[in-house]
């Protein structure tokens, strides 16, 4: 929650990403509610509707539920969905990443074993 | 190498300290930042550096010598002050021209040829009153006269304000010209900090009436993390740190710390560490303590 | 010593007196009819004096307000600045005064009085007027607009109350002037010389401490 924003990527993925951290690291628990769109403005000096965008991604993914009239809650399963998410995007992304970069230094798939088990 | 230093300067106006037993030493051919939040005594400090103001107590000396009331010495050094001119105040009907002969008459080095080119640059009329002139032109007089002064230590009051975007980074480029040719020194102080940052070799934060920090400027960015997380996470990975204006939201806990040589975060704690750049860095240390 | 700065308002002012009286001289002399240009000549050392008394003591509230900070903030020491004052003030006096002695030289032109009235009793009114106008100016500077005004009535109080008191005294022939008409442009310019001494003292102090706030 008390992260800062950065020029680096879009402003509503970083409020969406900063929430699942949050809800990761237990900062967040499930079913227990999160800011709402305008306190989250307010906190991070954003626009209320940029704020709005990046909660609705994680309602979207329902991994947030609105409670008419009272306002967004963490779904239960929330923690096991986004980790299971990252993990896959770890596997897909960061990791063959990981491996483009091995391949054109020439690191072969031995070494990089080797030094994963150090 | 000169050196210009504050010793113990002190300044009350009435019962009010706007500065207290303040010290501080400027070396030459460096571009210093002086940053603080309104009424921390900038101005105030540039004016007695510069035999505009009396101190109530201390000295400024240049190489050793008391600058009070020292020809020789204060023709090293010129302060452009911020003109702030309401239609009643005298210098409402004085044009720009007359104001940049005025100027000319006291500083020795001025260069006639380089004020007139900066008119051109940002196209001022000499025939202008600068009642007439917007906050963005006054500044640009300001910055006409101090880089024309050819003061070895030339002190600017927020030569920035009311410039735009496009002229801000004119004059940034116009300074880093003059600081390349001739090494002069510049203390310049501003509010628009992040545009100013890569500028400056050396930061001043004052605040309250004392020099809180001066150091380099690129050593105490690097100096700054971020931490953020679970509030025991976060506590435990700045144990024993210097650390400032923490926040914390529910469980949730923010801190900005300042990390000496040799030192860092204590490992093996889930946190995320953001760096801090120095308009964040200011905030946290001049900025009220823990918000929500 | 840098003093460009007020000699360049010295001549300045020298320049708006003359400007003025020349002006003045020459609507006086149209509106005279059949006069010629030596009656016009025969009235200038009056004008001279009155506008240059008056305007200098106009011009010292403005040095006051806003030249001496200007001169300050521009790099002028204070030592400097105190001699400018001095500088500005006795320029457009010693000009004027030197101008009205040679018009009363002229010949064929008939002035009111000769050179040996003019020049002190101008010089000492010159003297009075510019140590006013400063005086007002460091009212100013000490108890602002209000306290400026406020002298400003008080004087005029005093004024007023002083010349019909010596009216009525000298009517009354308690005493006759205890000095001879010769005398008098001579004690004019001894208590022009006495009042500009006591304004002197005073802004030396005033000038040492002055603080830039602008």
């Amino acid at each position: 929650m008390n992260q800062r924003l950065t020029d680096a990527k879009s402003i509503y993925l970083q409020i969406s990403q900063m929430i699942e951290t949050d809800i990761l690291r237990g900062i967040l628990l499930e079913e227990e509610r999160v800011p709402s769109t305008n306190e989250l403005a307010k906190l991070y000096t954003i626009n209320p509707a940029t704020a709005a965008k990046g909660v609705n991604l994680l309602v979207d993914e329902g991994i947030l539920y609105k409670k008419r009239g009272i306002g967004m809650f963490v779904a239960t399963g929330a923690t096991e969905a986004i980790r299971r998410r990252r993990k896959q995007e770890f596997y897909e992304v960061r990791l063959q990443e990981l491996l483009h970069e091995a391949q054109s230094l020439g690191i072969t798939k031995d070494e990089l074993i080797a030094q994963i088990n150090k | 190498m000169s050196k210009l230093v504050c010793e113990n300067l002190t300044k009350a106006y009435g019962t009010k300290t706007v500065l207290e037993n303040l010290q501080l030493t400027l070396e030459s051919g460096k571009i210093y930042g002086l940053i603080g939040r309104n009424g921390a005594g900038k101005t105030t400090m540039l004016s007695i550096m510069s035999n505009q103001n009396p101190a109530t107590s201390g000295r400024v000396t240049l190489d050793g010598e008391n600058i009070w009331e020292n020809r020789k010495a204060l023709d090293r050094i010129c302060f452009s002050r911020e003109l702030n001119i309401s239609a009643e105040s005298g210098l409402a009907g004085y044009t720009v021209k007359n104001y940049l002969k005025t100027a000319a008459s006291y500083y020795v080095h001025w260069d006639r040829a380089m004020a007139d080119r900066l008119l051109e640059i940002f196209e001022l009329k000499q025939k202008a009153k600068l009642g007439k002139l917007s906050k963005g032109m006054l500044s640009m007089v300001t910055i006409i006269v101090a880089l024309a002064s050819k003061a070895e230590f030339t002190f600017l009051d927020e030569p920035v304000a009311g410039l735009d975007v496009v002229a801000r980074e004119q004059f940034y480029q116009l300074l880093l010209d003059e600081y390349a040719e001739t090494g002069r020194t510049f203390v310049i102080s501003t509010h628009i900090i992040e545009e100013a940052a890569n500028v400056m070799e050396e930061v001043i934060i004052l605040d309250k009436g004392k020099i809180l920090l001066e150091r380099n400027t690129q050593a105490l960015v690097d100096s700054a993390r971020y931490v953020t997380g679970l509030q025991e996470q976060v506590d435990g990975a700045t144990g024993g740190l210097e650390c400032h204006h923490a926040e914390v939201m529910g469980r949730s806990k923010g801190v900005t710390v300042l990390l000496r040589e040799d030192e860092d975060l204590n490992p093996g704690f889930d946190v995320t560490v953001q760096p801090v750049n120095l308009q964040k860095i200011f905030v946290a240390l001049c900025g009220e303590e823990v918000r929500t | 010593m840098r003093l460009r700065f007020w000699f360049r308002n010295g001549l300045q002012t020298v320049a708006a007196i003359l400007g003025a009286s020349v002006l003045y001289g020459l609507l006086m002399g149209i509106q005279l009819d059949g006069s010629e240009l030596a009656d016009v000549l025969g009235l200038m050392p009056i004008y001279l004096t009155l506008f240059g008394a008056i305007m200098l003591l106009a011009m010292m509230l403005a040095i006051y307000k806003f030249s001496l900070g200007l001169s300050i903030s521009l790099g002028s020491t204070r030592r400097e600045a105190f001699v400018g004052l001095q500088v500005f003030r006795l320029l457009p006096t010693l000009v004027t005064v030197g101008l009205t002695a040679l018009l009363t030289l002229i010949p064929g032109v008939e002035s009111f009085w000769g050179p040996a009235v003019v020049v002190p009793a101008a010089l000492g009114l010159f003297l009075a007027t510019g140590a006013f106008g400063s005086l007002l100016g460091m009212v100013y500077l000490r108890f602002g607009k209000l306290g400026t005004v406020l002298s400003v009535i008080l004087f005029i109080l005093i004024g007023i109350n002083g010349g019909a008191l010596t009216v009525m005294a000298i009517q009354a022939n308690r005493f006759s002037l205890p000095i001879s008409a010769a005398w008098i442009p001579w004690t004019i310019l001894a208590a022009g010389a006495l009042i500009y001494g006591l304004m002197m003292l005073l802004e030396s102090n005033v000038v040492r401490k002055y603080q830039v706030r602008m």
